[in-house]
């Protein structure tokens, strides 16, 4: 980068030029303009990134008939009778963007679901909802710390 | 009295250049990218000498622009952190133990 | 399911269809583009029915591939060249990792690209498609992918995708109907008409060229311009690319370099023939 360096360049400049102006910054009447402005990109990525309207294959095609493990893994068989609690089903929605959000920033449960099953999915999504697969932009937008 | 303390990685952890009177900065740690415009990169570097309150903050600022410390400038100090909290830039550190 | 692989400059797609149909109309349109080397394709779109049994009762499309956008809405079957090319749009769109991508049209001279952001309805693809048979190479009619080692431009000719009064306009100057895709009727743009790119831009996809001015066109007022200052010219990139974020700091120095070295402008045009007159006195002017 040209102009790259460690200390910014508008403190060294300003401290010569528009002392007068400089002196007024901290009235109140510079609070109409804002002083950081937020670069947030439009177009497809917002509409991706939005947290809200986007979802989450879980399980994959690949595994839909098989059936989620607490640490994400999947296995072939169903749970012996008696003990659905450490396997789980395929969901039979792709999960909302919104709700895997809850889920992971608060530890809240999918609805419909109870915590183990919604630890089963967040496991599985987490290890398998990578880059080039079903739901990837949906879970990196969910990362992205100015969704939260 | 207790009181927050704010801190800052500006600009150890950004890339910051110097564009039309304002500083672009990269915030490498949210990978969000702002625009600053006086005087938020110099409040961005004094909280990042070391955490302080607004008010040790606003005392620093109004020394650094020679500008009487009062109210109304606490008031704009305090307006602006709220800026930078919510783009990222700047942490709430704590309670000021004094 | 029914395939077709192409490759378009930096992007292999490999198109799958759950109809025959769509399939064909794409080959035809990309009918002297390359295959993927080694067969390999870096891009999956496909298209098929929402539900399954609605590739047999009153058809419609679905778009699909490795990203997906949560407001594709399904397409009726007679548009699914259009449905096709979005997904292909799609992919790239939301998955490219190596390049930045700037929504925009480029055209390039004497190895020195002119690079034309915009909004839809700004013109920016139909004055890339006149430019590209008057002198110019066609480098891109979307999306302008920049090789963030070297800033270069590096050429994605796609079809060009002409809406509405770009279409009559197109045919009266090409003479070939063969470069010219089905009309599609009542789409949810409007008419629409895909026009493949001349023979040269096809053959020189691979050429990469060094961007020289960026313009910002848009359509339908009294002819004027005027200068951007770099931080506008900084917000109104990234606001047009689509991996900016994913891409990081690596975009972000990318970016910075292009405003400081690239001269940047905006121009209002009222018809085809000032725009290009435009571009052209732009052009001028930079010695390209």
């Amino acid at each position: 980068m040209r102009e790259e360096n460690e200390l910014p360049e508008t403190l060294q400049s300003g401290e010569t030029d528009n002392l007068q102006s400089r002196r007024s910054l901290l009235r109140m009447s510079t609070l109409g303009v804002a002083a950081v402005m937020t670069i947030r990109p439009g177009m497809a990525q917002g509409a991706v990134s939005s947290a809200l309207t986007c979802s989450i294959p879980v399980p994959l095609a690949a595994d839909v008939n098989k059936w989620v493990k607490p640490s994400g893994s999947t296995s072939n068989s169903p749970p012996p009778p008696g003990s659905t609690w450490y396997k789980f089903p395929a969901s039979p929605q792709a999960l909302a963007g919104e709700h895997v959000k809850n889920a992971i920033k608060f530890g809240t449960v999918i609805p419909g679901m109870d915590a183990g099953k919604t630890t089963a999915y967040k496991a599985y999504i987490n290890a398998k909802i990578v880059s080039g697969k079903l739901g990837f932009t949906c879970y990196a937008s969910l990362q992205s710390p100015n969704r939260f | 009295m207790t009181a927050r303390l704010y801190r800052a990685d500006y600009p150890q952890h950004c890339r910051t250049h110097a564009i039309d009177g304002m500083t672009l900065v990269f915030h490498r740690p949210s990978g969000t990218t702002h625009f600053l415009s006086a005087p938020a990169p110099e409040m961005l570097i004094l909280l990042s000498e070391a955490p302080m309150s607004a008010a040790v903050l606003c005392q620093r600022l109004c020394e650094q622009l020679d500008l009487p410390q009062d109210d109304e400038a606490l008031y704009v100090v305090e307006a602006r952190l709220d800026e930078l909290i919510a783009s990222g830039l700047v942490r709430v550190q704590g309670l000021d133990p004094h | 399911m029914h395939h077709f692989s192409v490759r378009i400059g930096a992007i292999s797609y490999r198109v799958g269809s759950a109809w025959a149909a769509p399939i064909a109309s794409l080959r035809r349109l990309y009918a002297d583009y390359p295959v993927p080397e080694d067969g390999i394709a870096t891009v999956t779109a496909r298209i098929g029915p929402p539900r399954p049994w609605r590739r047999w009762i009153r058809p419609q499309v679905e778009i699909g591939g490795d990203h997906t956008l949560p407001d594709t809405v399904p397409m009726a079957l007679r548009h699914a060249l259009l449905a096709a090319e979005m997904a292909m749009n799609m992919q790239v769109a939301l998955g490219e990792r190596r390049h930045l991508l700037i929504h925009a049209s480029a055209v390039e001279r004497g190895g020195r690209a002119v690079i034309m952001p915009g909004d839809s309805g700004s013109g920016k693809s139909t004055l890339a498609a006149l430019l590209g048979e008057n002198g110019w190479r066609l480098l891109a009619d979307e999306f302008v992918m920049i090789d963030m080692a070297n800033d270069m431009v590096l050429p994605f000719p796609r079809a060009i995708s002409l809406k509405n009064s770009a279409i009559p306009e197109m045919e009266r100057r090409i003479a070939d109907p063969a470069r010219f895709g089905p009309l599609l009727r009542q789409t949810p743009k409007g008419e629409l008409r895909h026009l493949r790119p001349n023979p040269e831009a096809i053959a020189r996809m691979d050429e990469p060229a060094r961007p020289a001015l960026i313009l910002f066109p848009s359509f339908g007022l009294d002819p004027a311009a005027e200068g951007m200052h770099k931080s506008e010219l900084f917000v109104s990139l990234t606001e047009g690319s689509t991996n900016y974020i994913a891409l990081g700091q690596t975009a972000f120095e990318a970016l910075v370099r292009m405003v400081e070295d690239i001269p940047a402008a905006r121009f209002t045009y009222p018809d085809s023939e000032t725009g290009m007159a435009i571009v052209e006195q732009f052009a001028a002017e930079m010695g390209i």
